[in-house]
């Protein structure tokens, strides 16, 4: 069957993106290659003479385990040197590399690919694909010892890709059927290499320019559910498949090459869309991000586990240093984060550590089997606690280390109410800023009246002190293509004294506050200055939580918060929560409730502007969300 | 302290029906202390205010059936307080080593209720040994203002900025659930070039609006 190639994924930008850095200079003439080892290319094995009359040569022997040359993980971890290995055998005679579990193609940049004529308002694109084609062969004697790493890491027509693609995926098809009796994906399981697309007339959108030839390259890697091919194909003409995929794209790096990323989006598959498939559930802090990034966690996770290497990309990430590291412990509450591969390190390295304690066989058997029982909303905490389980079926005395590593990560238990701290999205591990959803991307029905953000921020407040200066920067809009706008509708702020604010779902959205508070909008920056009942009485521990009144997503990249001496003379509106009427811009609250919110709010806008940048943290950052 | 009720787009009118969560809690909880007496290992799981378990572990509850999806539908029947779950599609059925999980969704009406699905966990012998749940009872669900068509041209606006009539789309009738409340709405899935997400728009039927955006490839 004709097969056509997810183009745009990479689009998206995501942890697996490389960032476009520079390549890597590797050696890979450094290969080994030993002449007794490496027979002559199948053309060269002819002789030169009597060539047109020469009978045809005999089709290489189909062997059982045809040798091949690959990177066991990477090029920067293997340091430039391939090991000689046993393929899988193919299921074809002729050596194409299809088996029980992958069926790999080569999408070269050449005509033969599915070509679409959108018509985007009036621009009418050609966009074409590359060809996919199943090219590797073996040789004349049934190995593949010919096929090598181009000396262009770029070259996107390269058979090298095709046999780690081929290796890779069966190496971690045998890894879950000997672990754990996997056969789901016991369906050659189409994977392809090399992938980019050309548009004419060539488009150049933010990061994605065309090369010179016209070809776009593309840096990353996916995994496309079959549910979503259709839709997909029917575009060009297509006929429907009946399983997932895997696309592996070039850019300067072959992404093919690197045998984690490799394993990380045949995990997605394994995982699939039955399980972790929302993007967020609700809880009784607000909205829970843990379930979609579950999904890339535990890809980060069995790739690391698989690999027996805590760095992920180690070859396509910057500088040889990877693109994660899940033996850098992250936590909840402080790194939570909306973007799932970012969020996602909190359960990778949270298990990767559960492996440094228990032992790679014990946790992965932990891991699956609570995994097998998952919903597609299932959390952190829910994880936890089915982990538990499983590892006290297992064995009783595995609870105790367990739960240990788990409570070191808040990963069991977590009060997503983090410190209030000077926030810069560029100056953070994750460069990520701090989303909350809008009413028309946060895919829940009922919360029209504001989305609450993913975690909220403490201030502690001495019983001394008169107020407490916020402010924060935020972007809006552009939630997928292209870059965020201002924002539009200012954010509210609810305020809770020595508890979090807690959500109950019932008959409606339930919020336990104690004020809600809407800061004026000034170009793109929210200050309040906090003081009487604002704050706790006699000081204390002030919770505060992020609200969307607006339909865009709000991106937050700068925050800061202190506690003040004495109120300030420069203008901040100073608000103490104790007025009786209703505040204008507070979209938020309904009428009836509007009585909670001070007066003063609302009439300080004019004079906001003086201190508005006061306290954000370099504010050169602010467009880099 | 104040409780400040922020949402009222799902909210019954006062008092309707509110009373039902409760007796749902009551009876799933008898349920669950019935499957206790007959094995002690047995613990439940319930979310804050939930009618019906999270979780339920340490089963060893025998079923009958010709396929683990009729194994598990029978072993929801034979303790139909434990979930309340009158209605279900079958989602996936997975098979491992030494286990079968069969994950059935909500339904309502015939539509999918998205996100909540129940997931049940077999041994060899067919014996129930886990639930993990994320269903629930609704208790009302809006019906929608919209049809299929209407939805799809909402979803295509608010992705394109602009109506196109050819552009593939598959469009699924679903309920939105939140607590006890749903909406009827739409799933829109749709593809756009030149990059081709694979983008599914929800739509709230009852509302008229988009209320998110999904790409649904993941890296």
């Amino acid at each position: 069957m004709k097969r056509a190639l997810l183009i745009g994924a990479a689009l998206v930008a995501t942890a697996c993106d490389d960032g476009g850095g520079p390549a890597l200079e590797l050696e890979v003439d450094a290969a080994p290659t030993p002449a007794d080892a490496a027979p002559p290319a199948p053309d060269a094995a002819a002789p030169d003479a009597d060539l047109t009359d020469a009978a045809p040569p005999p089709p290489p022997p189909h062997l059982d385990a045809p040798l091949a040359w690959v990177y066991v993980d990477d090029p920067v971890t293997d340091e430039g040197q391939l090991t000689q290995v046993e393929l899988a055998r193919t299921d074809p005679e002729d050596g194409r590399l299809t088996n029980h579990a992958v069926e790999v193609f080569n999408c070269l940049n050449e005509e033969g690919g599915v070509v679409a004529m959108p018509d985007l308002g009036g621009l009418s694109l050609t966009v074409s694909l590359c060809h996919e084609v199943q090219v590797a062969r073996p040789d004349a004697d049934g190995n593949y010892l010919s096929i090598m790493p181009p000396e262009d890491e770029s070259d996107p027509n390269d058979s090298f890709a095709e046999i780690m693609m081929y290796h890779q995926v069966t190496r971690a098809r045998d890894y879950y059927f000997d672990s754990f009796g996997f056969t789901d994906l016991d369906v050659s399981l189409p994977a392809l290499v090399n992938v980019q697309l050309k548009v004419e007339p060539p488009l150049s959108l933010g990061p994605f320019r065309p090369n010179p030839d016209g070809w776009y390259p593309l840096a990353n890697a996916a995994f496309f559910p079959k549910e979503q091919w259709d839709l997909f194909a029917s575009q060009f003409g297509l006929p429907p498949r009946d399983s997932d995929s895997i696309i592996f794209f070039q850019d300067q790096k072959d992404f093919a090459y690197d045998a984690r990323v490799i394993f990380h989006e045949y995990t997605h598959a394994v995982i699939g869309f039955d399980r972790l498939s929302a993007q967020r559930v609700v809880d009784r802090y607000g909205l829970n991000p843990s379930t979609f990034s579950m999904h890339e966690g535990l890809a980060d996770y069995f790739a690391a586990s698989l690999a027996d290497d805590a760095v992920i990309g180690r070859y396509v990430g910057q500088g040889g240093s990877g693109i994660r590291d899940i033996g850098d412990r992250k936590k909840c509450p402080d790194d939570v984060v909306a973007e799932p591969h970012a969020n996602g390190q909190i359960i990778g390295s949270t298990l990767w550590a559960v492996r440094q304690r228990l032992g790679a066989e014990v946790t992965d058997q932990i891991v699956y089997r609570a995994l097998e029982q998952f919903t597609q909303t299932t959390t952190f905490e829910e994880a936890a606690a089915l982990m538990v389980a499983e590892a006290e079926a297992m064995d009783p005395a595995l609870v105790e280390p367990l739960r240990a590593v788990f409570a070191e990560s808040n990963f069991e238990i977590c009060e997503r109410s983090a410190p209030w701290v000077d926030f810069d999205v560029d100056r953070v591990w994750h460069r990520l800023p701090y989303t909350v959803e809008g009413t028309q991307s946060v895919g829940i029905a009922g919360f029209r009246e504001g989305v609450p953000a993913y975690k909220q921020f403490h201030v502690d407040v001495p019983a001394e002190a008169p107020a407490v200066r916020v402010t924060w920067q935020a972007l809006g809009g552009a939630s997928f293509i292209g870059q965020p706008g201002p924002l539009r509708t200012p954010l509210d702020l609810a305020l809770r004294h020595d508890a979090p604010i807690e959500f109950t779902y019932g008959d409606g959205v339930h919020m336990d506050l104690d004020h809600r508070v809407t800061p004026p909008l000034d170009e793109g920056v929210q200050t309040a200055v906090l003081s009487g009942d604002c704050l706790p009485a006699g000081g204390g521990r002030l919770h505060t939580l992020f609200l969307n009144t607006g339909g865009d997503p709000a991106q937050i990249v700068r925050m800061h918060a202190e506690v003040l001496d004495a109120l300030p003379l420069d203008g901040t509106p100073i608000l103490d929560c104790g007025g009786a009427g209703p505040i204008e811009g507070d979209a938020g609250v309904p009428a009836e409730d509007a009585g909670a919110i001070d007066a003063g709010a609302g009439d300080a806008g004019g004079a906001a502007d003086a201190g508005l940048d006061a306290g954000l943290p370099d504010a050169a950052a602010a467009d880099a969300g | 302290m104040r409780t400040l009720v922020i949402v009222a787009a799902l909210a019954l009118p006062a008092g309707a029906a509110l009373a039902e969560t409760p007796v749902a809690r009551r009876a799933a909880e008898a349920s669950v202390a019935a499957l206790q007496r007959n094995g002690a290992a047995v613990r439940a799981a319930w979310q804050p205010g939930a009618a019906t378990p999270a979780r339920l572990t340490g089963l060893r509850v025998p079923t009958v059936g010709a396929t683990p999806e009729a194994r598990a539908r029978g072993f929801l029947r034979a303790h139909p307080d434990l979930l309340a779950l009158r209605e279900a599609v079958l989602l996936s059925t997975r098979r491992s080593r030494q286990r079968t999980v069969v994950r059935l969704q909500q339904t309502h009406a015939g539509r999918p209720v998205v996100d909540r699905v129940v997931s049940i966990t077999l041994d060899d012998a067919g014996a129930v040994r886990s639930v993990v749940n994320a269903t629930a009872p609704l208790q009302q669900v809006k019906p929608t203002a919209l049809d299929a068509s209407a939805a799809r041209a909402l979803a295509v606006r608010h992705v394109l900025g602009r109506d196109d009539a050819d552009l593939p789309t598959r469009v699924t009738p679903v309920v939105f659930a939140l607590g006890t409340q749903g909406v009827e709405g739409f799933e829109v899935e749709l593809s756009r070039v030149p990059f081709h997400e694979h983008l599914v728009v929800r739509v709230d039927g009852h509302a008229g609006e988009v209320i998110g955006v999904r790409d649904e490839v993941m890296h």
